[in-house]
């Protein structure tokens, strides 16, 4: 009897162990933001906001591949977690991924299979997948970041969750308003409890809809089979699956099996062959809950092998799957290549990146699309980008002066990029870092229309100004000469920070734009100079 | 009679939902009604106090102090029970060295007065141009103006209500927050900058903060907008911070460069005369500021300083 209630405890630890990581995770993005005391632009979270980021080794090894380079590196977290995986096996997945968590979730909200397909050819599908991108990293491409579990789920959570719930928790809070005897309750709520973590103002994502729908569809993957995701397709479970080829832990089977085969169909990962001692140590979880269901209690989860069996399966049977997705991958390569085509500077005169963002092509080797930085930015300036950076570039992150400039001060997207993609700039730096250029549409802009307006110089936050008023003479209809003020663009003042472009209360399309600052100028200026940036810095 | 058999369970349900519509539906149109309070407010010379006091000093919160004294005190303007509003300038996401905003010092000052003469109340707020939460922040003003017990909240965009205005040139109708108009006492407590579209911005320039609206379409005509604003919202007392004043680069500056220490707190019960003083501040007269010269014309303040009694202390 002592040994069941251990095998109930092993079950509740796990559950308690993935609860907390997933709480400790949305706590994570949740205060992924601003905070202002102190004056000081600083990241709310007392721990590392990217510390999940930097944890994670498929990141880590593409950004490498790709930079060819070894980066100096605060990854820290990332060698516990691979010395971890080496003694525990692929326990990350069970325990501590929370996308993998949400998947366990899910068959309680909605109905799943429950028996496992007797036939298991392709789990090794991931380990393809996995190969493939490395590849695409080794040639340049790195696109991990569409891929990667914790980036996904960092983006749905940014992107669209976070929109719908706090459009929501507005929505009851709007209502409640208009009941005169609540209001003061209300009230209080709204400003001690509700403003400070969800923001003044509702944040707005381009493409939330995207996010939403793609975070939907891979919860509900779990009505095909259960953790269908961490079974064929998730190239960080794969990695990790590498890794516990060699673990100490590992599923025994003592002579006690009676091949009842419950195991065989419970097993989230589908990871136990025909016979119940047969084991794939690659695909194993280590969720415990085959030793948790065995009615004979046969299962154990150990180093040793004293008085067990135990058949290991392979990741794959033949070498001949290997080397058609290397030649598949290496082919594939330069086709993408040839579809994208990446050029020295994006075509795109628009293509804004956050202020303190390396060179465009260092910048798409470097970003891996957590989305971080769409997180934290404070004015809601940063968005992912669907196609204004290309296929390749497709949810990197975006300035839209449009929905927020970029706060003079503020250098949080340098602070939480996890792999030096945007560089940490000082406050002083950041002044002079240039992000674009604004033109003013002299067509459009009211004051060029001889109607004073000039709001682009009253909000421009440079000192001295980097719009500045000049008198003009002009001729009204009735033929006589009249002054106005109009708005001029000092270029070597301007640093595209696009507050004039947010205020221009023109509808539409503002009449001042920021623009890419041209190639050419960028170079003669100097500033594309390349320091030693940190992979994996630690932000506080 | 019907098929249907209600359960008395189910017919309570059905009439308390009834009754709770019928009820709240009536309160929501109470809730929207604008509630005007725009007291009249005594304009030029008054018998026994000067027009303005202004104070000259090194310390921001006690310049507030010994002005208003000069001036007869808190108690004057704030009976015992009101609800005040102090109304800085909180527009910018700047520091408070950078002059862009209400000196944190002078705001904390007034509030604590406010509550010391009685109030039952004391809010403060800005409609602010950069993000509010960066505004309210990093200019210093939510945490002073909370450790001396205010209320300080970010606009909430529910509570603006259409205000009609007459006898003006620009002006028809345009939405003011309510909390400004509802109040028993508004203080309005700008900071003295210059500003690339109406010259300067002082206390009447100021009062945009508690606009909304699209408030860029003032700027073609913003001399004669505020003219016409100040038809309909007359704080009772301006308060014009210019211990740091800003001399270029105005409105939002950035650089203590932009800076200038001048050391000084001007208040009157007279807007437009406040403002006036203040552009001497910045070597204007103020028939050269637009808006001065046009809320003079429409009687609705003292340019000519030297009509003023003007008292002057050193504190």
């Amino acid at each position: 009897m002592n040994r069941q209630r251990r095998f109930r405890f092993s079950g509740y630890a796990r559950r308690v162990v993935q609860i907390l990581s997933l709480i400790f995770f949305l706590y994570l993005f949740l205060f992924t933001r601003a905070r202002l005391e102190g004056m000081a632009y600083q990241v709310a979270t007392p721990v590392s906001a990217n510390l999940f980021f930097r944890a994670d080794p498929l990141l880590f090894t593409a950004v490498i591949l790709t930079v060819k380079r070894f980066i100096v590196a605060d990854f820290l977290p990332m060698l516990v977690l691979l010395v971890l995986i080496v003694i525990l096996g692929r326990f990350f997945c069970g325990w501590v991924c929370p996308l993998g968590t949400l998947f366990d979730f899910m068959p309680r909200l909605i109905p799943t299979k429950k028996q496992n397909p007797r036939q298991k050819p392709y789990h090794r599908f991931k380990y393809y997948f996995l190969l493939g991108l490395l590849l695409f990293a080794l040639f340049g491409i790195n696109i991990i970041g569409w891929f990667d579990p914790l980036a996904i789920l960092f983006r749905s959570l940014t992107n669209a969750v976070f929109p719908y719930l706090d459009y929501l928790l507005r929505g009851f809070i709007r209502l409640f308003y208009q009941v005169p005897f609540l209001i003061p309750l209300i009230e209080k709520i709204d400003t001690h409890y509700y403003q400070p973590v969800m923001g003044v103002q509702p944040r707005v994502y381009l493409q939330g809809w995207l996010y939403l729908g793609i975070f939907i569809a891979l919860l509900m993957l779990v009505m095909v089979q259960r953790r269908f995701w961490c079974r064929y397709l998730c190239p960080l479970g794969a990695l990790l699956g590498v890794f516990s080829r060699i673990s100490l832990f590992r599923r025994k089977v003592t002579d006690a099996c009676t091949q009842c085969g419950q195991c065989i169909e419970r097993c989230r990962m589908n990871c136990i062959g025909e016979r119940a001692e047969m084991t794939a140590p690659q695909e194993c979880i280590m969720c415990l809950e085959c030793q948790e269901i065995c009615p004979v209690d046969a299962i154990r989860f150990s180093p040793f092998r004293r008085k067990t069996k135990s058949i290991e399966i392979p990741i794959d049977q033949g070498k001949r799957n290997l080397l058609k997705t290397l030649a598949l991958s290496l082919l594939a390569v330069p086709i993408v290549r040839v579809i994208i085509g990446r050029t020295e500077s994006p075509q795109n005169q628009y293509l804004l990146r956050p202020p303190g963002a390396l060179p465009e092509d260092e910048f798409l080797d470097r970003c891996v699309r957590c989305g971080e930085c769409i997180r934290v930015c404070p004015e809601n300036a940063l968005q992912p980008s669907l196609m204004q950076a290309n296929l390749e570039g497709m949810w990197t992150p975006v300035l839209v002066p449009r929905i927020g400039y970029c706060a003079l001060d503020c250098t949080l997207c340098g602070k939480v990029c996890p792999t030096g993609a945007i560089r940490l700039l000082t406050s002083a730096e950041k002044r002079h870092v240039v992000i674009g250029w604004a033109y003013i549409d002299r067509n459009r802009c009211l004051s060029w229309l001889n109607i004073e307006c000039n709001v682009c110089e009253e909000a421009c936050p440079q000192s001295p100004k980097a719009i500045i008023l000049k008198e003009d003479i002009y001729i009204d209809e009735a033929g006589k000469e009249k002054e106005i003020k109009r708005p001029y663009v000092v270029e070597s003042r301007c640093i595209g920070c696009g507050t004039c472009e947010n205020k221009c209360p023109l509808q539409g399309e503002s009449a001042i734009r920021v623009r890419r600052v041209p190639e050419s100028i960028e170079t003669t200026l100097g500033y594309r100079r390349r320091s030693r940036y940190r992979y994996g810095r630690q932000a506080r | 009679m019907s098929d249907e058999k209600y359960t008395r369970r189910e017919f309570v349900k059905r009439m308390g939902s009834m009754i709770l519509g019928l009820v709240s539906f009536p309160l929501i149109s109470l809730a929207d009604q604008p509630n005007l309070k725009t007291k009249k407010q005594p304009l030029g010379s008054s018998t026994s106090f000067p027009d303005l006091v202004v104070a000259q000093g090194r310390d921001p919160a006690e310049l507030v102090r010994k002005a208003l004294q000069a001036y007869g005190g808190m108690k004057r303007f704030v009976k015992k029970g009101d609800v005040v509003v102090v109304k800085p300038n909180i527009a910018w996401d700047r520091l408070p060295a950078q002059a862009a905003n209400t000196n944190p010092d002078v705001v904390k000052a007034l509030v604590e007065l406010a509550y010391e003469a009685g109030a039952k109340k004391v809010k403060v707020f800005d409609n602010t141009v950069n993000n509010p939460q960066s505004c309210y922040r990093r200019s210093g003003i939510m945490e002073k103006a909370q450790s001396a017990g205010a209320e300080v909240k970010f606009i909430n965009p529910a509570l603006f209500t259409k205000v009609k205005f007459s006898g003006t040139k620009f002006l028809t109708e345009w939405p003011i927050y309510k909390e400004a108009l509802d109040c028993d006492v508004l203080i309005n407590v700008p900071v003295a900058k210059t500003h690339g579209i109406s010259t300067l911005t002082m206390a009447l320039k100021n009062l945009m903060g508690i606009i909304g609206g699209a408030r860029g379409r003032w700027h073609p005509q913003i001399h004669q907008a505020l003219a016409d604003l100040i038809t309909k919202v007359r704080p009772q007392l301006t308060v014009l911070d210019a211990y740091r004043i800003m001399i270029k680069n105005g409105p939002t500056g950035g650089s203590v460069k932009d800076v200038k220490f001048v050391g000084k707190c001007i208040i009157g019960t007279d807007q437009v005369a406040v403002d006036s003083y203040g552009a001497t501040l910045f070597g204007y007269k103020p028939q050269e500021i637009g808006y001065l010269r046009i809320a003079n014309e429409m009687k609705l303040g003292e340019i000519n300083l030297s009509k003023l009694h003007i008292k002057e202390i050193k504190v």
